[in-house]
């Protein structure tokens, strides 16, 4: 009876399987593209937006100022050693546009604290309804986080725009097909930046219903995409009280049209200082520079690199040691607020520190002189308890150091009392010489562990004054770093 | 909007999805004001051309119908024949003829006179004025009863998954499916999942890919004969990829929603003779041409000279029928002149080896296709003398590469051709286990993800 019963399921299930062919296909896709999310992102990520999306999934190594904008503005501040630190450069190629820069922003914000300052420096913020040949590599093909999908969803109002960046999203295999083309002998070998070219895909006449549709809906706009996207940005800023300053990139003294283009940009900028006090225009006036200073109609080459950094120089740095200023004081201002932690309070771990590596450490009774022999000096500070009971809270440490170099700093953390570390789980800050008070806001995922301390990333003398822990409030974090781990 | 487009998955995933909601009475009026919609995404003037066209041959149906007059009959089918014509013949041909006669006058003397016209080319239209023709002719005949719905009828000329390249459904097969209640069974759906698949792989990978490759030798002024010899046989398989591709989209699209389209392929590079390839290839308008032009001829009641006349007068005005070119007419002139040839030597070739017979066919067929895909007589003369007198077998990188390529693209085609033909079903893939099955939906799914041609292409048959 049972034999019986157990075969009829089985003919049963034979039977829908044979139906069910479809959904066998589905589901070996669904797992293939679930195993692909993971690992083509790590190979393939080849592209200049690509790039700085992959750079943001990791804290900034120095979060001062954010540098949003296109190429001509990349092309000024990369490689630009300033007094005060140098910026964290999230401008990108024109393509991208303002909606771009928007979303860049807001994934910096997810991982790391509130910048003392941003500077957009882009020929035209204001202009662009993401039409352009580029958008679909630069702009869909990249920015797939559900918000983002969403947020062009509603204002692009264009379902076959959003279909695309949601097949996307769910398909790494789509996202990647250049790549993988190319992985390929005897396939298309299409150029990884050009590749996808918009104008290729969708060919109709202007006189077809959709070409209408799309352009009536262009009309009805109130404003451009860009601008709306550029208010989202002043708005976000003002969220968490950031200043935002527009630089006119300079303009090519025979090209006529970026003069006009820039000297609009100007004036619509100008227009939203009113209504956004945090935002500022750092010139009513934009360089006009001769030929000879550009490599191309709008990039400048090198000398001309050189001469309008010079023109800029001062009031870069001023922003710079003000945005030092304002998270420092921000900062303090959080750490003070935090919960202190019986047995971590001033000084408690100098004596505590292990030295791991490339270091010589001289205790004394309320210092701790690290000297780095090497390019890869660590401290290790074990046995950290499992301090954080509220899971929305977070860690502070405050290190204070005296250094002799200019550097990059970073705190390590494991979930483990052991010594195993890994890039991934780190929190960056530079120092400069001289006295450094650094603030190490630790992620969500960290509730208790060991800490390594790398000091820096080359030779010099650090002397240790304090290290200070606190358990500071999730929704104060929240409110400057905006952290969705 | 084209099937190989994300416009025409959003277009269709919404059609579809109100579809599946209604009644058929209800899913006929959507998929009418789809259809409309789907042909004015191209250019919403010409929606005005065939409705126009679908009233005059619904009212000369409706009037053939009820008239008790013969003569009425006639006189109401040559009204609506020459209209469907007449529109078909100013738009596709007013240029055609106006510059020939430009050029004839310029034999006299006066070539300074021109008489073109700028004239944008309504997409399908071939198909849809086949469609009315056939509708009027089959109740003129009495073979189809009237059809009392108008926008049954404005479907039936409309509707989209068939409109801008067919398959040309006649009135008898696909009027009855719109009248009536469909059912979309669970095999249907597989059947048309699968067509739908294979037909958008067919387009974009093979196809689309396959077209890049043989423009670059074909427009090379350079270009070696073995390299257009290649080039032709990879056209062969890329204006067959192209259009089987579309039709099984259309069938497969068609079937989704519950109706049997007609198939417009069957294996037709494995014909051993002309009358064979005519009977594989575009099925539905070798079958259209033959009941409403060869047959109303004279067919091959009179004898093998007035056979072989009617044959290529058929085959004349099929080639023209894909347009206002000397080649078309050239191309059809030359497949009327092999079933001509083909007559006297029918007896003669049964003895030759099948494989032999294919081979050589198939060599017949993509001549045919250089003077099908040749610009002008000049460029045809240039490729064919390049075969002939230019052909170096070098195996250098380049050459090399190109018959990789070709026949990396053509070989999936090929196979499943040749599944077809060995099996004569329309699906062998559906006698494979689950598993394969599974397999090969998985692999075409990522072919066409990751292969698919980055510069997607309108179907060739548009054009026509």
């Amino acid at each position: 009876m049972q034999v019986t019963t157990l075969r009829r399921i089985f003919e049963k299930i034979v039977a829908n399987c044979k139906i069910n062919a479809v959904f066998l296909s589905i589901i070996l896709i669904a797992l293939i593209e679930c195993t692909l999310q993971s690992y083509l992102p790590d190979s393939f990520a080849s592209h200049e937006v690509d790039w700085t999306l992959r750079s943001l999934e990791q804290p900034q190594e120095n979060g001062k100022v954010v540098l949003l904008g296109d190429s001509v503005g990349r092309g000024i501040f990369d490689d630009w050693s300033l007094k005060n630190g140098n910026l964290v450069s999230l401008a990108c190629n024109q393509a991208t546009e303002v909606a771009g820069q928007y979303f860049f922003l807001k994934r910096f914000l997810e991982k790391n604290m509130a910048p003392g300052a941003v500077i957009i420096c882009d020929r035209t913020p204001f202009r662009g309804n993401l039409n352009q040949n580029l958008t679909e590599n630069y702009v869909q093909r990249c920015f797939t986080h559900w918000s983002e999908i969403f947020d062009l969803m509603i204002v692009k109002f264009d379902p076959v725009f959003t279909a695309k960046m949601v097949a996307y999203k769910l398909f790494a295999t789509f996202k990647y097909r250049l790549h993988l083309q190319k992985k390929i002998l005897g396939f298309t070998n299409s150029d990884i930046y050009s590749g996808i070219n918009q104008s290729n895909n969708l060919v109709h006449s202007n006189l077809g219903l959709v070409s209408i549709i799309a352009k009536l809906n262009e009309k009805s706009r109130r404003e451009t995409i860009a601008q709306f996207f550029f208010k989202k940005i002043l708005t976000t800023l003002d969220q968490i009280d950031v200043p935002l300053y527009y630089l006119p990139p300079p303009s090519r003294i025979d090209n006529e049209d970026n003069h006009r283009r820039v000297s609009s940009s100007i004036v619509q900028a100008q227009s939203l200082k009113e209504r956004f006090s945090n935002f500022h225009v750092m010139s009513a006036e934009y360089s006009i520079l001769p030929g000879e200073y550009f490599r191309d109609e709008v990039h400048l080459n090198h000398e001309g690199v050189g001469f309008y950094r010079s023109q800029i120089q001062l009031s870069i740095e001023a922003i710079m040691l003000e945005a030092q200023q304002r998270q420092d004081k921000m900062l303090s201002h959080l750490f003070a607020t935090g919960k202190e932690i019986p047995g971590m309070e001033n000084n408690f771990g100098l004596s505590k520190f292990l030295p791991l590596s490339d270091v010589i450490v001289k205790k004394s009774e309320s210092t701790l002189v690290v000297e780095s022999i090497g390019n890869d000096p660590a401290l290790l500070l074990p046995l950290v308890p499992k301090i954080i009971k509220n899971r929305e809270d977070r860690l502070m440490v405050k290190v204070v150091v005296d250094s002799t170099v200019d550097a990059t700093t970073k705190l390590y953390f494991s979930q483990k009392n052991d010594t195993l570390f890994s890039e991934h789980d780190t929190v960056p800050a530079s120092i400069t010489t001289g006295k450094n008070a650094l603030f190490f806001i630790l992620p969500k995922k960290y509730s208790g562990g060991s800490l390594r301390f790398d000091p820096s990333e080359c030779p010099g003398i650090f002397e240790l004054t304090n290290i200070e822990m606190r358990v500071v409030e999730g929704k104060l974090i929240d409110s400057i770093t905006m952290d969705k781990d | 909007m084209q099937f190989n487009s994300f416009l025409f998955f959003v277009f269709f995933t919404i059609t579809y999805s109100i579809y599946l909601c209604f009644n058929y009475r209800w899913q006929n009026r959507i998929l009418l004001a789809a259809s409309y919609f789907f042909y004015a995404a191209w250019d919403y003037r010409f929606t005005a051309l065939i409705f126009f066209s679908t009233t005059i041959a619904f009212v000369a149906g409706r009037r053939i119908h009820n008239s008790p007059s013969r003569k009425i009959q006639k006189c109401w089918l040559i009204i609506s024949v020459a209209s469907s014509l007449s529109f078909l013949g100013f738009f596709k041909y007013f240029n055609f003829f106006a510059d020939g006669l430009t050029d004839l006058l310029g034999l006299f003397g006066w070539g300074d006179h021109t008489f073109s016209l700028k004239i944008i080319l309504p997409v399908g239209i071939s198909f849809y004025t086949f469609l009315t023709i056939s509708y009027v002719a089959d109740i003129f005949k009495k073979k189809l009863t009237l059809v009392p719905s108008f926008f049954d009828f404005a479907l039936y000329v409309s509707f989209f998954p068939q409109l801008l390249a067919g398959p040309i459904e006649r009135a008898t097969s696909l009027l009855p499916q719109i009248c009536s209640k469909r059912d979309i069974s669970s095999e249907l759906v597989r059947k048309s999942a699968f067509l739908v698949l294979y037909g958008l792989f067919e387009k974009v990978v093979v196809a689309d890919n396959l077209s890049v490759l043989v423009d670059n030798v074909y427009t090379g002024s350079n270009s070696d004969g073995f390299n257009v010899l290649i080039a032709t046989y990879g056209f062969a398989f890329q204006i067959f990829a192209d259009f089987d591709g579309y039709s099984n989209m259309a069938k497969g699209l068609a079937g989704l929603m519950g109706f049997r389209l007609v198939s417009n392929f069957k294996a037709p590079y494995f014909s051993e003779t002309p009358s064979e390839f005519w009977s594989r290839w575009h099925i539905s308008l070798s079958s259209w041409l033959r009941d409403y032009l060869y047959i109303p001829l004279g067919g091959n009641r009179g004898g093998i000279v007035k056979t072989a006349r009617n044959l290529f007068v058929t085959m004349l005005l099929g080639g023209l029928w894909h347009g206002a070119s000397w080649m078309f007419v050239f191309w059809g002139g030359f497949h009327g002149l092999l079933l001509v040839l083909y007559l006297p030597l029918k007896d003669r070739l049964v003895k030759m080896p099948g494989v032999l017979k294919r081979i050589l066919f198939f060599h017949l067929i993509c001549f045919g296709w250089l003077l099908f895909k040749s610009q002008s007589i000049e460029q045809f003369t240039h490729l064919t003398s390049r075969m002939l007198f230019n052909f170096h077998l070098t195996f250098a990188g380049d050459q090399i590469l190109l018959v990789e390529k070709i026949v990396m693209y053509s070989s999936v085609p090929f196979i499943y051709q040749y599944l077809q033909y060995t099996t004569e079903k329309n699906y062998p893939i559906f006698d494979w286990h689950l598993v394969c099955r599974s397999m090969c939906y998985v692999v075409l799914f990522y072919m066409i993800v990751i292969f698919g041609s980055n510069e997607a292409q309108s179907f060739i048959y548009f054009q026509f």
